[in-house]
């Protein structure tokens, strides 16, 4: 060591000799834990005091009286590392924690969620927010706030602002296919914004202007993966397809992941489910046939030779009655006093009930038309009873058509879509 | 050649002439050039060349003066009878200006003979699409029979020129100071209305370059962005370069065209409003992007005022939105009132300092402003274009009857006024949430249900209940049918509850109330909802607890719900008639295929 570089020491001008002074945590341990509310104040001062007396961690007090579980508070020590190292702030350590505790979620994922919450400066990266936004289908306040509600309520950005009603079902569709498009290369991000914009504001889906850009000839994902097979067999609704592919392109997942992590099938109905998607692309199966197994999987946990199987094994069509006048009836679109006025009138006049109740005005067309149709539904087997019955009172109360209100409840099959 | 035909370029004192040549200039000619001007400034610097196979001479000069960033490039032609300027561009680029000259060249080339002056470009367009696969065929072909290139040019400039007015291979094309500042290349060159109609003109009147619209793929000519051209001066140049075509404008709200006949605006709509009103609107606009469709027409007119006279009505409106802007203005900003009790009298005689409008109107809108009264709110109330509201609510503000504040400064709370004693309420509000799953505990729910059956008494204003379960499976056995495991149910932990809660937060309205039922259900209590309507609610309800886990391992197959809709006067004319009706729904939903029952299905 060069001379200059040695300051002795001169303990002889008073200078102290003490180690280095700790540097201050930036979070206690008990704060951390009351913060992201694991223990309430009472309980930390109360164990506090007990782990000072007894000389031992507060960890070991609060672990023995029950308060926290040790799987918890070793997570929490790790946060509070993550804290000190600077790799987290104290906000977002207390908000991992409370992930970590509401949500049973690991350290990783609770950090990679609020790794995507608002800073000071704006939005984080998001995909599909920073699209709507740029597409000005939806402005920043929003989509911060979506964030946020999302991480809180453990629900996908695009979830939120449809439940908010920022965007419709048909925007988040159009937005999440773009994210696909770009994803694979079939077009440049600014092309998706341009036709997104378009879409948006002639109300028309994404396809439609790309292929007037000239960017997409046809429909680049056709009938494709097991989503879609799953959607078409009524296994889920559209707007759970959506969910599970918002979650395949912001999380970068296979649509496989996605609807696993979604819920919607097991890791064993998803092998059997691209077995039948398999056949149905080589034409081994019909598309009725891959919908009738598909079904199937709802109820059960087949294995791809079980699938097989039930091939063999043909399910009875069940018809099941239904009548246009019960229906009304138990639905209040008609009293039961007037049902039978218009009976009578018909009985007399020798005219169909139907004509009878519109002649003598206890029933709209619209009413009419939707009772017809819903009884078909029913009768198909595409529609609950208890579906039917809501529709028609919704039909009824609000004069809306049948497309309309199955539309408004997400009840419209895909093969009628 | 040069100079012996009127018009004549102005000669220039002092011009220094550079040797002529048979070619179109190189890139250190243009270099060349650049220094000499530079270094004897202000003179200019000629070259003057020939184009190959024609009887066409060029001059290209540039210029340096002190006040300019960069010299001025002037190109002219002279076909022998006639000389004129084709374009002048201030570019310090020697690529751009080259990419200029060679796609003037290469037009007057190809089109024999050119009528008009050198096409230039909207200075902020970009035309990124490609060239559909038609266009770039004829252009190429009419390259290769009619053009060879000159050898000074280099080739991949020449590759990347687009007829079309797209950017240079090198992506250098930049914007021109051409009066004639947004013409392209598939303008119509005849001129005059003589192809009005159906009928499309032939490719010997438009030369080579000049395409139809393919039946089906939209081809555009030009796009930009509304933030770097203006409207108005977009609509301007259209106007000025007698282009026929359609221009769609998208806006952050609504989509806006206009129909362009050899320059004449012909047809305009955007969001219901249409003719001039809609010019006047659009150039109002200030974000979005615009696309030019060449030979798109319209048979229909609307825009009768002249386009010039629409224009400077139009910015004078901006001028004033943007005035308004400065000074908070936002669809959810208030107009507050300055005085509450102004007799119309004194209205009108301060009104008298702004801009003479119809008085009367201006007074009945003015009335309309009421307490906490935002943009939106009177818009909704008296639909108005913003050429309309615009003059108004800025005569309003010079005038000094308005000012106009910013949401979050009116928004307050009912009770805010009380300060530190509303930190009581807050405490009393509190304690009616359960802490474990900050939902309204069963009594607190209770207590709001009387109070709306007592508005339903009072107004007979409807209401709806929507009583549910949300339970976990207890052994959830995939490989059993559905209906096996009834009676196998968990309650959901506490973090599953606010997470429903939370969830439900964002799909009820504000003024639903939710709360616990009894021990182990829940409740949402529905004012002013009829049956359906609250049933539609539950379904929402029942899709956002479902569409993904509501915690880690509680899902769509493991997650139990079920749900009864009850409605007065519906299902009777009692607090306990409803909530007997919603829990028989209830009851029923919890066997039923679909779990949503509404009550009056089973009267």
């Amino acid at each position: 060591m060069s001379e200059e570089y040695f300051i002795p020491f001169n303990f002889s001008e008073g200078q102290g000799l003490q180690p280095e002074a700790e540097k201050p945590l930036p979070i206690k341990i008990g704060d951390l834990l009351v913060q992201s509310t694991m223990i309430d104040q009472e309980t930390l001062d109360s164990c506090t005091a007990l782990a000072v007396k007894m000389h031992v961690p507060l960890g070991r007090i609060l672990s023995m009286e029950g308060h926290l579980a040790e799987e918890l508070l070793g997570k929490a020590l790790d946060v509070q590392d993550l804290i000190v190292k600077g790799s987290l702030s104290v906000t977002n350590g207390v908000t991992v924690l409370k992930l970590i505790k509401q949500q049973a979620l690991t350290i990783e994922e609770a950090v990679a969620r609020v790794n995507a919450l608002p800073t000071a400066a704006g939005v984080k990266a998001s995909r599909l927010g920073d699209l709507l936004r740029e597409s000005a289908a939806a402005q920043q306040k929003q989509i911060e706030k979506a964030i946020v509600d999302g991480i809180n309520a453990s629900l996908p950005l695009g979830q939120v602002l449809l439940n908010r009603g920022v965007i419709t079902v048909d925007l988040l569709n159009s937005a999440l296919l773009g994210l696909r498009i770009i994803r694979d290369g079939i077009a440049t991000r600014s092309q998706v914004l341009q036709a997104l914009r378009s879409a948006r504001l002639r109300k028309l889906p994404l396809l439609q202007p790309l292929m007037e850009l000239g960017v997409v000839e046809e429909d680049p994902y056709p009938y494709s993966d097991i989503g879609y097979l799953m959607y078409l067999s009524g296994l889920i609704n559209e707007r759970e397809l959506i969910s599970a592919r918002e979650i395949e392109v912001t999380e970068d997942k296979s649509i496989d992941e996605a609807l696993i992590s979604c819920g919607f099938c097991s890791e064993k109905s998803v092998t059997a489910l691209n077995e039948l998607l398999n056949m149905l692309m080589e034409g081994a199966l019909q598309e009725d046939q891959a919908i009738q197994l598909t079904k199937k999987l709802e109820t059960v946990d087949w294995d791809i030779a079980q699938v097989l199987q039930a091939l063999e094994e043909q399910e009875e069509y069940f018809e099941e009655e239904l009548e246009v006048a019960e229906l009304l009836k138990v639905t209040g679109c008609i009293h039961p006093e007037d049902l039978e006025v218009a009976t009578q009138k018909a009985l007399k006049k020798r005219q169909s009930l139907a004509a009878s109740l519109l002649e003598s005005g206890f029933m709209t067309q619209m009413t009419m038309d939707g009772a017809n149709t819903l009884k078909s539904l029913v009768e198909q087997k595409i529609l609950d009873l208890e579906q039917a019955r809501t529709l028609l009172a919704y039909i009824h109360e609000n004069d809306v058509d049948i497309a309309s209100a199955m539309k408004d409840f997400d009840w419209l099959p895909a093969s009628m879509s | 050649m040069f100079g012996s035909k009127k018009p004549q370029p102005p000669p220039s004192r002092g011009r220094i002439n550079l040797p002529n040549i048979k070619h179109v200039p190189s890139m250190d000619i243009y270099q060349t050039m650049f220094e000499q001007a530079r270094d004897n400034q202000p003179r200019d610097v000629e070259q003057l060349f020939v184009a190959p196979n024609t009887n066409l001479t060029y001059s290209l000069s540039v210029k340096v003066e002190s006040g300019r960033n960069n010299p001025l490039w002037t190109l002219l032609e002279d076909d022998g009878t006639e000389a004129q300027m084709l374009w002048q561009q201030e570019s310090g680029d020697f690529d751009l200006v080259n990419d200029m000259v060679c796609m003037s060249v290469q037009s007057t080339r190809a089109m024999d003979r050119s009528k008009t002056g050198m096409p230039a470009l909207d200075p902020n367009a970009s035309l990124t699409q490609p060239v559909p696969a038609m266009q770039q065929e004829s252009r190429f072909q009419d390259d290769s029979v009619g053009f060879n290139s000159p050898p000074a040019v280099n080739p991949a400039d020449l590759a990347g020129y687009n007829p079309e007015g797209s950017p240079s291979s090198s992506g250098s094309f930049h914007p021109t100071q051409s009066s004639s500042s947004l013409s392209t290349f598939q303008q119509p060159q005849s001129g005059g209305v003589d192809y009005l109609g159906d009928k499309m003109p032939s490719q010997s009147q438009h030369g080579p370059r000049f395409t139809a619209p393919e039946p089906q793929l939209e081809t555009k000519s030009l796009e930009g962005s509304v933030e770097s051209t203006q409207i108005s001066t977009l609509i301007s140049n259209l106007n000025n370069d007698g282009l026929t075509g359609r221009l769609e404008i998208l806006g952050d709200e609504s989509v806006g065209e206009v129909y362009f006949l050899n320059g004449v605006a012909m047809y305009a709509h955007v969001a219901g409003i249409l003719g001039d009103n809609a010019v006047r609107e659009l150039i109002t606009w200030r974000k979005g992007t615009f696309a030019f469709f060449p030979d798109e027409k319209t048979e229909v007119r609307n825009v009768l005022k002249p386009m010039m006279d629409t224009v400077m009505e139009g910015i004078a409106l901006l001028d004033k939105k943007k005035h308004l802007e400065r000074m908070g203005l936002t669809t959810d900003a208030y107009l507050v009132k300055k005085s509450r009790n102004m007799s119309d009298t004194e209205v009108r005689l301060m009104l008298t300092k702004g801009e003479p409008l119809n008085v009367d109107k201006q007074i009945e809108v003015y009335r309309t402003i009421g307490h906490k009264y935002s943009l939106n709110d009177l818009l909704r109330d008296r639909p108005m274009e913003s050429a309309d509201w615009i003059p108004l609510i800025f005569n309003f503000l010079t005038c000094e009857l308005i000012e106009i504040k910013p949401p979050d400064a009116v928004k307050v709370g009912a009770l805010d006024f009380l300060g530190d004693g509303k930190k009581e309420v807050d405490a009393l509000l509190e304690s009616m949430v359960r802490q474990e799953t900050g939902v309204l505990s069963y009594s607190a729910f209770l207590l709001y249900l009387q109070h709306e059956f007592y508005r339903f008494e009072a107004y007979g204003w409807p209401m709806s209940i929507i009583l549910f379960e949300m339970n976990r499976k207890k052994e959830y056995d995939s490989n059993q049918k559905r209906g096996d495991l009834q009676t196998m149910f968990d309650v959901l932990p506490p973090s599953a509850v606010q997470n429903a809660a939370r969830r439900i937060e964002m799909v009820k309205r504000p003024l639903d109330i939710l709360g616990h039922y009894e021990m182990l259900e829940y409740a949402l209590l529905l004012p002013n909802t009829r049956t359906a309507s609250a049933a539609y609610v539950a379904n929402r309800i029942l899709q956002t607890l479902t569409v993904t886990p509501l915690i880690k391992n509680l899902d769509k197959k493991s997650l139990k719900l079920a749900f009864g809709v009850a409605n007065l006067p519906a299902d009777g004319d009692s607090v306990q008639q409803l909530l007997s009706a919603a829990r028989k729904a209830k009851d029923r939903a919890v066997e039923a295929n679909f779990p949503l029952i509404i009550s009056k299905s089973y009267k």
